[in-house]
């Protein structure tokens, strides 16, 4: 009886095992495998990979990376699904922004305004992956469909077009646009061949070094060179990216070598990864999003708005973030001629004596009180998501510890409608605030009076009119002092206070270069220049 | 059994209806909204304009009773809408996801109870014995550990240490073997251990006794009577899992990449596509009453005493 069920056992056991230790490369692999044709590449998916050893830098190859969000459809134009290709390298805007924010030529040389007359000029060379010269009826008419589908940028179809020639579109505009340069800077403003792509959602043809080998929805992309690149020499083969959302399962295919790179690193892998300097690279850059809070005039006394802010120590989160976000003093980076407004840092003394000059003293219960009423406590509404309720939790341990009596208010609603039903003390909010090298999008949707997040009641005619002033005009210099008289005013009143910039965090194997380590905007990741490891 | 299969149907349409009704009254009740998720899901700033002309684009403004009819039309017609991310038809990627979903439930039910019943049959046999004992611990252990842990120890010793299956993993067979791994630990100290007990429990049983008294095999015993009257509240217990199984595992299918409904979900609910949310809900509640009806016919086909009415 023992020896009988033992040998049942045993070869139900291999049964099993046999059925599911063969035949992987003969089955559908609707995340990754599946008519992979990068057969060439050290990257096989059904076979775990090589540790990583020594590695050096070599032209040729592939680079295998992640991808944190599934998405459905490569089209461009839609949503923001460029943010995607353009990290791919399979797209490209007319301009791109620099690791110094500033607006560069990429495929048109330039873009002259005069009035509401503003006429863009191709670069010298340009061409689709197929071969075909980029010419400027066919910008003209990619413009004209990213209005019709992304609402966001609906204004394109108010615009009169014109190509000139085949390198001059002449855009006529219904008012000055001083921001366009910065619109076709966003990732959306890509060029796709409309007249040889047959499947833009799964294989656009466009502009960029990588082309579309095999697109899976919702799963891995795997890319080819190009080989008609109007940019140049491409360094790598092709790209492959994997769709996988665990930050864990990341982690350990970059430990097993199946990974060469990738970016949204958590706190832990930055700790694992800096103790390996020999066989990791980490490359760390504040981004554009940064978290800020909101302090309502209404609820919360301004000496005590003042104060908050004064206590509020960036650093200390940041540290305890582990280097996933750093300190932020302003809504736009302080290097930027639009950035010169920023906050101080934590001040105490400064802060006490802003409270005791409006009355407050600190009680035995180290509470603010004024004519013997303790200060009300102050609620910190937060959604808890992208680490904003660690953040509040901290605010509230140094609010707390200097007299100001606070509490966490966590919040089930994404859409954060009690910030625009103005029910709140302090709430946090999360943005994107320097998406084009312009400070107008985020005066125009935080400041002025009305919009989305004037939350605070902030807005007032007297900024409003300056806005409308930013709005249109066209010089670099006069705008940047416009921003920063509006954002002056906006720190003085108290409403609003910085907290932290996310880190764009990336590691990369030794070998792996140009991975877009040093630019803010996340939607930039491989070029012609990128360099995969190679075993020595 | 056909008269009885077929009026368990046609109760399940009033059950269907509540389905759908609370299933779109949850997400038209659930914070968020997909139109300010399309427009800021990278963090740009948005207008309200904008936000009303999107909100209008994809229905959200219409009264909640004409939205919930318009989709209930549809859906009586096989039609489960579009989805708000990249507007393709839902039916397909739910059955897409829910074809990966059901291998993964099928292969670890097997393996679960291919390994499970005679294991739990064996330790009722050696009751105390040292192997009892030792598959005891086990049995414990595997049902306290969450399934996360299981698979992120599963990934460290076979993908890392080990080095016999990639991190990176395909929907394939080889791609299959963690995921199943990891799911059928926790089901198999289940199985096991309540096949033990109710093998225990027949074991003690007065015509257990009777029949080695007369001599009859213990093999027969066993397999013939013991085994087939502890069937009914193992194949309960084995529908119980196989019906958590199908909702699909969320976590051990993000961590192993596997492209089931339970992943589908996860990024559907992160997007608020709210389409994808609901047809995923309902097709799931409506294959879990047929395997409740699937599970009760069972009983019937096992025990003809039991009444099906």
């Amino acid at each position: 009886m023992k020896k009988r069920l033992a040998t049942l056992l045993l070869c139900l056991a291999m049964v099993f095992t046999t059925l599911t230790g063969c035949g992987s490369k003969s089955e559908p692999a609707p995340s990754g495998s599946t008519g992979d044709a990068n057969a060439n590449t050290n990257t096989s998916t059904s076979e775990p990979a090589a540790a990583p050893e020594a590695t050096v830098a070599t032209t040729g190859g592939i680079i295998r990376s992640v991808e944190g969000f599934a998405y459905a459809t490569l089209d461009p134009h839609k949503d923001y699904n460029s943010w995607h290709s353009q990290k791919y390298g399979l797209t490209e805007s007319l301009f791109k922004l620099g690791d110094d924010m500033k607006i560069q030529p990429w495929l048109a040389k330039s873009l002259e305004i005069k009035d509401t007359v503003a006429v863009l000029t191709l670069n010298d060379g340009v061409c689709f992956s197929n071969g075909t010269p980029l010419t400027a009826d066919m910008v003209k008419r990619n413009l004209e469909r990213l209005s019709e589908v992304n609402k966001r940028f609906k204004f394109y179809a108010n615009f009169t077009m014109e190509a000139t020639d085949d390198k001059t579109l002449t855009i006529t505009m219904p008012e000055v646009m001083p921001t366009l340069e910065n619109e076709m800077a966003s990732p959306e403003a890509c060029m796709l061949d409309l007249d040889a792509t047959t499947d833009i959602d799964n294989a656009p043809i466009s502009t960029g070094p990588f082309a579309v080998d095999v697109f899976i929805p919702e799963g891995d992309i795997t890319l080819k060179r190009n080989d008609n690149y109007w940019g140049g020499h491409v360094n790598l083969d092709g790209a492959k990216f994997f769709s996988m959302r665990d930050g864990q399962s990341k982690l350990m295919a970059m430990q097993n070598g199946e990974i060469d790179a990738y970016d949204s690193l958590s706190a832990t892998d930055i700790e694992i990864f800096s103790a390996e300097p020999d066989r990791y690279q980490l490359f760390s850059v504040p981004s554009q999003a940064r978290t800020y809070m909101f302090l309502n005039p209404k609820t919360v006394p301004e000496s005590v708005r003042q104060a908050v802010i004064l206590t509020v120590d960036r650093e200390s989160i940041s540290a305890f973030m582990g280097g996933t976000v750093s300190p932020s003093y302003g809504a736009y980076n302080e290097s930027t001629p639009y950035g010169k407004v920023q906050y101080p840092s934590i001040d105490l003394a400064k802060a006490k004596e802003i409270m005791e000059a409006d009355g407050y003293t600190l009680n035995s219960n180290n509470v603010y009180e004024k004519n013997g009423v303790e200060l009300p406590t102050i609620g910190l509404y937060c959604y808890a998501a992208r680490s904003i309720d660690s953040m509040a939790v901290l605010i509230k341990e140094q609010l707390t510890n200097s007299g100001i009596p606070a509490e966490i208010k966590l919040v089930e609603d994404p859409d954060g409608t009690y910030m625009t039903d103005k029910q709140y003390d302090i709430c946090f909010y999360r943005m994107t605030t320097d998406k084009t090298g312009d400070p107008l999008a985020f005066i125009d949707g935080v400041v002025r009076s009305g919009s989305y997040q004037d939350i605070t009641g902030y807005g007032n005619a007297a900024t409003d009119a300056q806005i409308e002033e930013l709005r249109f005009t066209i010089d670099s210099e006069k705008r940047a002092e416009i921003a920063n008289a509006i954002m002056q005013d906006y720190t003085d009143a108290a409403v609003f206070c910085p907290l932290v910039t996310y880190n764009r965090n990336i590691v990369m194997s030794t070998g792996v270069t140009h991975f877009a380590e040093t630019n803010p905007y996340e939607f930039y990741t491989l070029d012609a220049n990128t360099t995969a490891p190679s075993q020595k | 059994m056909l008269k009885y299969s077929l009026k368990r149907i046609v109760k399940l349409i009033p059950v269907l209806i509540a389905i759908t009704l609370i299933v779109f009254t949850l997400m038209y009740l659930t914070p968020g909204d997909p139109a300010l998720q399309k427009l800021t899901s990278q963090g740009g700033e948005v207008t309200p304009e904008l936000l009303s002309e999107v909100r209008h684009e994809m229905g959200l403004d219409r009264p909640f009773i004409i939205r919930y009819s318009s989709w209930v039309l549809n859906v009586l017609q096989g039609d489960l809408g579009n989805a708000y991310t990249d507007d393709q038809p839902v039916v397909p990627k739910l059955m897409k996801a829910l074809g990966y979903t059901a291998s993964l439930a099928i292969a670890c039910t097997l393996f679960s109870v291919i390994i499970a019943v005679p294991l739990g049959v064996y330790t009722a046999i050696k009751k105390d014995s040292l192997f009892d004992n030792i598959i005891r611990i086990f049995t414990f252990t595997g049902n306290a550990m969450p399934n996360f842990l299981i698979a992120l120890l599963l990934m460290f010793l076979f993908c890392i240490k080990i080095r016999a299956f990639p991190v990176i993993a395909t929907a394939s067979l080889k791609g299959m073997f963690l995921p199943t791994l990891a799911l059928s630990i926790p089901m198999i100290s289940r199985f096991a251990r309540q096949t033990r007990a109710d093998v225990m429990s027949q074991l003690s049983e007065e015509y257990v006794i009777g029949m080695h008294a007369r001599g009859v095999k213990e093999r027969v015993i066993l397999f013939r009577n013991v085994l087939h009257n502890s069937a009914g509240s193992i194949i309960t217990i084995v529908s119980l899992q196989i019906r958590v199984l199908i909702g699909g595992s969320v976590v051990t299918e993000m961590i192993f990449r596997w492209p089931g409904i339970g992943n589908l979900m996860m990024n559907s609910i992160t997007a608020r596509d709210f389409p994808v949310v609901q047809g995923a809900v309902l097709i799931l509640a409506t294959l879990q009453i047929l395997v409740n009806l699937l599970t009760d016919l069972s009983y019937f086909l096992i025990d003809k005493r039991i009444s099906l009415e």
